[in-house]
């Protein structure tokens, strides 16, 4: 595929730039924390109760919090948590679930008989319910939370790349390596895995979206990032109890889970027709 | 023989991401009462392309100038409307792969029955009979059995005489038929176009039949157009045209199609098809021609007809806009 | 005994000029039948198929689809193991030899496949393909090797750097040739490498790969159903039907004197690119190849067999020796000459 292809196709989608903006801004935003925030200080945690709950205005253009500190410099470094967290979760669980899943697929008989046990034991559960039941053993914190959400969460990748690994194992270039005995090891990363990641990715980069959203939710119970850390999800958890009288405590941070979410899911969308050939022809 | 269709200067180009692909640069032929005309040409050249611009069945990217007489009538300035009554009931098509072209969903009665309902106007119990008296004409002996089948309980040959007697339900002037017989094997080939023929000197309808292999041509054709690249190179009647092929491309055809009854040597044409989104320009064949002169780069060589019923497009003929 | 007798009885006896010798192959595919108390069948798609092929020679396989072709030839190599049966490849046993032996056979024998694209990793450019088996070997100067394997197979520098979808059809099944070729085989199975590609571009495969035979001296089994093609390449020739070898010889054997009625019915179904020769197709064509899971007693083409007579539906026909090297395999064949 040629480049210019691809960025033909992802500029054509209004709504891929979009999320693709959305994404490369967080980014920005997680990088230059320090720069952007207007009190660094406050963002990592320092009270100022002096301005307890202030409504939103010029000098804390989303307000503060119960403990006076700006929400904006919060939310902007919490755009880091949330990014470590989220693509941590990701990438693990893509490690761990990406290589049972090929080693499944790939060698078939009693090895993915094995896997694939194991596997429907995880999926038997549903995926929060096991990373609370797996961050309550594990204890509170955020790599304790990192580690709770990509245990929950492989299995699903293993499925995948099983299912890709089945396909991908049929094809005649892989039958060819075998033919001239190229061993099963480096068929598997060679041919294989690189032909079975297009639907692993697009999968990965909407499910950034939603390992955001889910270790925010392990913070709002407590389970997951501790005060006073820059969290989203924390936040709007201590928020909450203000909602009514104070409604942007709980909001701004709400928001930037929401946005987030939206974009990598509008980015997964935009990766699929880039890397599906139908969907890629359809748009001739 | 009356024609009846008649297609002049038919440009067909897409419009893609990667540019506009000239498709069909100026493609003329016709065909008459009674005739099966073949169309050969090897992949991507635009056999599917002018076959459904007859049907008007092009998708929306597609830009089309030109004229198609059908019984002298411009079928490209009819109404979707009145396009709509044409197809299936004076014009119907066959598509290459029978699985997909059958719903596998749906039992082969339903299918058939809702084709005939629509196009003749029948009862169900008087489909019942025209798709029995259908399914036996394209020799399938047990009607009943096939009418109660789903489609993936039938082997491809059967399927594709039912596409057949589908396409025929409702005595149709013209079949398009877009390589019946490529995804068969050569014993049910030789049925199917046997089938072909057979309906046609019964019930004397006219087929377009597109294919690749010059066999097939051989076998059923009449009359033949070669194409290449977009482009009607040749025309002629079956026997003129293997025996005294003019084109250099026919030529070369010729040669590289192995005979299952001596082993001759092939001579392989150099070079491969173009890409349409650039073409080359005058003929487009000029950079795989030997013949090629300079001004194969330069003009367009039209299609002229250089013995009685025998046309061709090239400059080493002389015609056409030559300078 | 004297001693050049003895010499001569030690050659033949050794099958010495016979790079592939196929032994009552089989090969049973298990398919599970329904969903609750799951039964399960055996699909016969290679079925007790015996031939050799001499060194430096073509032999062509052909038959209609499904009738055993490609799982033969990837049995031979032993991608699929098989059910029963032997092949010998210059008189190793291919099918006794452990994973590692088998490894150390492997650059001896290669396939080349029907669909061009697919047979190609899309991610690895022209040269990382075909470098890939030359690097597992450990060759030194892989560069320079590949860009002469390049050559042989008519392609240039410039296309190394290419990846699969940037080059047309013919361009994919020469760099699929030059893999092959990368590790000296003496033996290619050819499975329909041709069938998806334009005529114009088949006939300069075929070209190349029957030049390349001679270069290299190299042994084909070429499957086919393109029985023009066969003639074109093939010396010898296998008709299958039905997982089963029913006649065998040479080309011209086979195709000017075909002894079994499935061959002729095959024969005269063949389009011929010559309109004056619309008449000789006199044979009728009758039915459809059965289903390979239940396949017909007896004689596998009874059901469609103008010839058929009561033995055929209960007996099995063996391979009768016609002439020299010519075998077919039908009851009547002597009343069929
Ligand atoms: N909707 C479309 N958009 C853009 N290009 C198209 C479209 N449909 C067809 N084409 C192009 O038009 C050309 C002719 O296609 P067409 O399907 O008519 O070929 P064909 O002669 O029927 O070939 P084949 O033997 O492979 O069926 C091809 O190059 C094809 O890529
Ligand atoms: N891996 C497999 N599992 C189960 N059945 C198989 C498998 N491979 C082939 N078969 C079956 O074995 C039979 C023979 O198949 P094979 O591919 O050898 O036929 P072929 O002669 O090469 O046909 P074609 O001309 O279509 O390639 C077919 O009925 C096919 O469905
Ligand atoms: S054995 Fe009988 S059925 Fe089989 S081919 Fe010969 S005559 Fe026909
Ligand atoms: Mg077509
Ligand atoms: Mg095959």
């Amino acid at each position: 595929m040629r480049k210019e292809e691809t960025i033909k196709i992802l500029l054509r989608n209004k709504l891929s730039i979009v999320g693709l903006s959305i994404i490369v801004a967080l980014i920005i935003i997680a990088i230059l924390a320090s720069v952007l925030a207007p009190y660094p200080d406050q963002a990592l945690g320092e009270p100022n109760l002096k301005e307890r709950l202030q409504p939103p205005s010029r000098i804390h253009p989303f307000g503060t919090d119960h403990l006076g500190r700006d929400i904006l410099s919060r939310v902007i470094y919490g755009a880091r948590t949330s990014l470590v967290v989220g693509f941590s979760v990701v990438l693990l669980a893509l490690l761990i679930g990406v290589s049972l899943g090929l080693i499944a697929g790939y060698f078939g008989g009693k090895v993915d008989l094995i896997i694939m046990r194991i596997t429907d034991i995880f999926l038997a559960f549903p995926p929060l319910l096991l990373a609370l039941l797996i961050a309550t053993t594990l204890g509170r914190g955020m790599l304790n939370a990192i580690l709770a959400l990509a245990i929950s969460w492989w299995p699903w990748y293993t499925r995948l790349a099983r299912g890709m690994a089945i396909s991908v194992k049929e094809r005649p270039y892989v039958e060819a390596s075998r033919a001239m005995g190229i061993s099963d090891w480096k068929i598997m990363i060679r041919h294989v895995l690189p032909n079975s990641l297009s639907p692993i990715i697009v999968q990965a980069t909407m499910d950034m979206g939603s390992a955001i959203l889910e270790a925010a939710a392990l913070s709002f119970l407590g389970l997951g990032v501790q005060p006073p850390t820059p969290d989203w999800g924390l936040m709007v958890s201590e928020g909450k109890n203000y909602f009514l009288n104070y409604w942007w405590y709980p909001v701004f941070p709400g928001l930037a889970i929401f946005i987030t979410v939206m974009a990598f899911n509008l980015l997964g969308d935009a990766v699929r027709e880039v890397i599906d050939p139908r969907l890629r022809r359809r748009l001739l | 023989m009356k024609k009846l269709l008649e297609i002049h200067d038919l440009y067909i180009n897409f419009k893609t991401l990667w540019g506009v692909a000239k498709v069909l640069n100026g493609v003329s032929f016709d065909i008459k009462e009674g005739e099966i005309f073949g169309l050969v040409g090897e992949t991507g050249c635009g056999k599917s392309v002018t076959a459904l611009s007859i049907l008007r069945l092009l998708p929306p990217n597609a830009e089309i100038s030109g004229k198609i007489l059908f019984k002298g009538k411009n079928l490209l300035e009819k109404s979707e409307e009145d396009m709509r009554k044409i197809r299936g009931k004076e014009i119907s098509i066959i598509f290459q792969d029978p699985m997909t072209s059958l719903n596998p969903l749906f039992k082969v009665r339903d299918q058939m029955l809702d084709i005939i309902e629509l196009h003749e106007g029948l009862s169900r119990e008087e489909a019942e009979k025209h798709a029995e008296k259908l399914l036996k004409a394209v020799g399938l002996s047990d009607p009943e059995r096939i009418l109660n089948s789903y489609p993936h309980e039938l082997s491809g040959g059967m399927r594709q005489r039912i596409m057949i007697a589908m396409a025929l339900s409702s005595n149709p002037f013209l079949l398009i038929a877009d390589e019946p017989t490529t995804a068969l094997d050569v014993t049910i080939q030789k049925q199917i176009l046997e089938l072909i023929l057979d309906l046609r000197n019964r019930y004397n309808f006219s087929v377009l039949l597109i294919t690749h292999d010059l066999g097939v041509v051989a076998e059923v054709c009449d009359r033949v157009g070669v194409m290449y690249a977009g482009n009607i190179v040749e025309i002629a009647p079956t026997e003129e045209l293997f025996e005294n092929p003019l084109h250099p491309y026919t030529q070369g055809l010729l040669s590289v199609v192995p005979d299952p009854r001596t082993k001759k040597p092939l001579k392989p044409l150099k070079g491969s098809v173009p890409s349409l989104l650039n073409p080359p320009s005058g003929c487009r064949f000029h950079p795989r021609c030997i013949y090629a002169k300079d001004i194969c780069k330069r003009a367009k060589p039209e299609l002229h007809e250089h013995s009685p019923g025998h046309f061709v497009a090239c400059h080493l003929y002389g015609g056409g806009n030559c300078d | 005994m004297n001693i050049l007798q003895g010499i001569l009885w030690l050659v033949t006896s050794m099958g010495v000029g016979t790079v592939i010798r196929v032994e009552h192959l089989k090969k049973y595919f298990p398919i599970t039948h329904g969903f609750i108390r799951k039964k399960i069948i055996w699909l016969k798609a290679v079925d007790d198929v015996s031939f050799e092929i001499k060194d430096g020679e073509t032999f062509g396989l052909v038959g209609e689809s499904g009738s055993g072709k490609s799982t033969t030839g990837r049995t031979i190599l032993r991608l699929y193991e098989p059910t029963g049966g032997k092949v010998y490849f210059n008189d190793i046993e291919v099918t006794a030899l452990s994973k590692q032996e088998l490894k150390e056979l492997r650059p001896k024998m290669q396939i080349i496949y029907q669909d061009p694209y697919s047979s190609l990793n899309p991610r690895l450019t022209i040269f990382d393909i075909i470098a890939e088996p030359l690097r597992e070997y450990g060759h030194e100067n892989v560069e320079d090797t590949v860009l002469e394997l390049l050559e042989a197979v008519g392609l240039s520098e410039e296309h190394a750097k290419k990846y699969p979808d940037e080059i047309s059809g013919g361009q994919c099944q020469r760099v699929a040739i030059a893999r092959a070729l990368a590790l000296n085989p003496e033996f290619l199975v050819l499975d329909e490498p041709t069938s998806a590609l334009d005529v114009s571009v088949q006939a300069q495969v075929l070209n190349l790969l029957g030049r390349l035979q001679k270069e290299r001296n190299l042994t084909y089994l070429f499957i086919s159903h393109d029985l023009g093609v066969v003639r074109y390449l093939a010396d010898r020739v296998g008709v299958m039907y039905l997982g089963k070898l029913v006649e065998i010889g040479t080309i011209e054997q086979v195709f000017d004197n075909p002894a079994h009625p499935y061959t002729r019915m095959l024969l005269s179904s063949i389009p011929v690119p010559d309109p004056k020769a619309r008449a000789i197709r006199k044979e009728k064509v009758i039915g459809e190849i059965p289903s390979p899971l239940h396949p017909p007693s007896g004689c596998r083409f009874h059901t469609r067999c103008p010839y058929a007579r009561e033995i055929c539906r209960k007996e099995e026909p063996a391979m009768i020796e016609l002439e020299k090297g010519h075998f077919v395999r039908c009851h009547f064949v002597g009343e069929l000459q």
